[in-house]
């Protein structure tokens, strides 16, 4: 029940960290559309670790449920990330570099 | 240590400054520098794929046996990938700086974070 | 010969190359323009399907006149020039891409008074080289065609000027020059441990064992090309500098950079799945990607506000759709990929041409400044929202054909929740879509918005309503391309 209560307050989080810019009124909308998606596409996703191992795809959706809820406006956090400012592209575009290569190479290494 | 060796070590380096300089200087011209170095890294280190030691250039001349010259000449294919590549990054060059120009007139100055930041 | 290979990429350069030298002659530069973009769906349609060798070479005929000591080497059997493969599938992109650069060449005039010369060299530049990168089977090309293709795209920015497009163009340029070169050297690495660049050649050397296949240049290079890739096709971590790209040129420019976009993304990952697709998690990082690119792409349209970039961050993660066939990797999903892409070109086409008579006629992309365009033309409006249920996946229109594909490759592979994903996202598309379209076109117009013009131009309409039948048609008679689709995916596994 805690835990539905808690859920409860953060859509209320986002509504009124919306409303506070008097802009964005009609689009609270949009943001519960997005943390909806984010939220279920995220769990689903989790659920495609069946396909390595069913114990640990249990786990992951478990723990990604709680985290998910425990952090609920998912939706914000994500677009201030993605905004244009030319810095976080970058990062974003060195981690995945740096990413692809090390899987990669020290992944395959040893097939 | 081969020359071979030496000079993919040093298209290694230049592709790395090149990244550290892209990502971390706030200075649009260091930057559009930086970039250059990544450019140029890559064509060196495509460059050096064809380098053979103590190889001949890959023309075939009178009097040259086809054996000696298949088993000393140079690989020629990236020294022709080279020059098309070394086209496309000084066009890509040329397309920043003009770039450049046209934001610092507008801006007045070449910080990036300031042009292109968040609350741009 | 088939002469009408290599025209397919000439005639779109040299027309590039007039339209600049005659920039201030406006009526011959118009009748030039859309003479060849009539002319280029012509050619693809009408060339026959065939192979052409530049240069002259013939591998089976130089092959015969080898020495006897090379015969049965692996150096034999190597192309020594650049190859262009023209088959079917090729025949469809290029005619959709045509088609499209046609009707948006058509736009561009009907809106504009006085027409550009240099605007006119980019769009054609850039068919030239996506036709280019679609038929070539030589991956340096490729990479070069694609570098072309990129500066093109800054070009339209730039010569587009709308509001902040000079910093989203350089933005472009310096992650484009991140991903460009890493691409260059993932080529390089192939090149070092095959010595050829050849798509056939690096294909024969691995399937007859005359290199190791997890050879750490082969795997290097398979990291860059994967990241190449994501630059080319706009997928995370592009998708927001795609999009900003997307929003900032004009309508007839983005529905041309958006095909540009699909086509990288349909030859390179092409030329991938033809030379990668041994390597174990290769189709698990491909689906990594795609459901990145449909989250976080649909979640950011929805919190969207200004349409342009609405429309954009749309037209990104539909490329996730096209992604995710490639990644469920089965003979159907890839053919639904396929489908999903032919379709892509069309319909953001539509949609950019479009929701574009808003902005052409308010001067502003803003929904919350915008509302009541129904009684300004109410045709258009109508042919938007039917293009908005093809983008979603609305029967009888296209895009439903090829996500019920898409799905049902999925189920049939297994992944049930892919298939789910894929439908939960395509229903957030249709609310951000609608959505959109309410606030601009059904809520009651606010009393401060001016028009800037009072109708939308014939040819525009015009231009949307052949888009739409063309989507009729493609949900209808799906078999048209899918006959194609089917057979080539068949082949690539």
């Amino acid at each position: 029940m805690a835990l539905y209560q808690k859920f409860l307050d953060s859509i209320k989080g986002i509504k009124s960290s919306l409303s506070k810019d008097p802009t964005t009124m009609d689009n609270v909308s949009g943001a519960l559309a997005a943390e909806f998606l984010i939220f279920v596409s995220l769990i689903l996703a989790a659920l495609f670790l069946r396909h390595v191992s069913v114990i640990a795809s249990v786990v992951v959706v478990i723990l990604a449920a709680v985290l998910f809820f425990t952090n609920m406006p998912l939706a914000s956090k994500i677009k201030s990330e993605q905004s244009d400012s030319l810095e976080k592209m970058t990062f974003y575009v060195m981690v995945t570099l740096g990413i692809l290569i090390a899987v990669i190479y020290w992944g395959l290494k040893y097939v | 240590m081969d020359l071979q060796m030496a000079s993919l070590f040093a298209s290694g380096a230049f592709i790395i400054i090149g990244l550290f300089a892209a990502v971390f200087i706030d200075n649009l011209i260091k930057k559009i520098i930086g970039i250059a170095f990544i450019e140029e890294g890559a064509n060196l280190f495509l460059i050096c794929l064809g380098y053979k030691a103590g190889g001949v250039v890959p023309i075939f001349l009178p009097g040259m046996s086809a054996d000696w010259f298949a088993a000393n000449s140079a690989y020629p294919l990236p020294q022709a990938l080279v020059l098309t590549s070394i086209v496309i990054g000084a066009s890509t060059l040329a397309v920043m700086l003009a770039l450049a120009m046209v934001l610092y007139r507008k801006h007045g100055t070449l910080s990036v974070s300031e042009m292109m930041g968040d609350e741009k | 010969m088939n002469y009408l290979i290599p025209l397919m990429v000439v005639v779109p350069i040299l027309a590039a190359l007039i339209v600049n030298i005659f920039g201030g002659k406006d009526k011959t530069v118009k009748a030039i323009s859309l003479v060849v973009a009539i002319a280029i769906p012509l050619i693809a349609i009408l060339a026959a399907v065939g192979v052409q060798y530049f240069g002259g070479h013939d591998p089976t005929l130089i092959a015969s006149s080898l020495p006897s000591n090379l015969v049965g080497a692996l150096a034999a059997s190597y192309n020594t020039g650049i190859v262009y493969v023209f088959e079917n599938i090729e025949r469809i992109f290029i005619f959709l891409m045509g088609i499209v650069a046609f009707l948006a060449v058509l736009t561009y005039f009907a809106e504009k008074k006085e027409v550009s010369g240099p605007y006119l060299y980019l769009i054609f530049m850039g068919i030239a080289s996506v036709t280019a990168l679609m038929l070539s089977n030589d991956i340096f090309n490729m990479y070069v065609f694609f570098e072309i293709t990129a500066l093109t795209q800054v070009g339209i920015i730039v010569a587009s000027s709308t509001e902040d497009n000079y910093e989203i163009a350089m933005k472009y340029m310096i992650l484009g020059a991140i991903g460009g070169p890493m691409l260059l050297l993932g080529v390089g690495f192939i090149l070092g441990t095959i010595g050829s660049v050849n798509i056939n050649d690096i294909i024969y050397a691995l399937s007859n064992n005359f290199v190791n296949p997890y050879s750490p240049g082969l795997v290097i290079g398979f990291a860059l090309i994967l990241f190449g890739w994501l630059y080319s096709a706009g997928l995370p971590p592009f998708h927001t500098i795609k999009s900003a790209v997307y929003s900032k040129a004009r309508p007839n420019g983005s529905a041309i950079l958006q095909g540009f976009s699909v086509l990288c993304m349909l030859a390179f990952g092409i030329a991938m799945y033809k030379i990668f697709a041994y390597i174990p998690y290769f189709n698990t990082a491909i689906i990594g990607f795609a459901i990145l690119a449909m989250v976080l792409s649909i979640a950011m349209s929805a919190m969207e506000v200004d349409f342009r970039r609405m429309i954009a961050f749309l037209a990104v993660g539909e490329l996730g759709f096209i992604a995710l066939g490639f990644g469920i990797g089965t003979q159907y999903s890839i053919a639904a990929a396929l489908f999903q892409a032919a379709n892509e070109i069309v319909i953001t086409a539509l949609l950019f041409i479009g929701f574009g008579t808003v902005y052409y006629l308010t001067k502003t992309s803003d929904t919350r400044k915008l509302g009541g365009l129904i009684a300004a033309d109410s045709t258009m409006a109508i042919m938007v929202l039917l293009g908005g249920f093809a983008l979603a996946g609305v029967p009888p229109f296209n895009g439903f054909q090829s996500k019920l594909m898409l799905v049902q490759a999925a189920l049939d592979a297994g992944y049930t929740e892919l298939a789910v994903l894929a439908i939960i996202v395509s229903v957030v598309i249709f609310f951000t879509f609608v959505k959109a379209f309410h606030t601009v076109y059904l809520q009651p117009k606010p009393k401060e918005l001016k028009f800037a013009h009072e109708k939308i131009p014939k040819a525009t309409v015009f231009s949307v309503a052949v888009l739409l039948i063309i989507c009729l048609v493609l949900g209808i008679f799906p078999n048209i391309v899918t006959d194609i689709f089917i057979p080539f995916a068949g082949g690539l596994i």
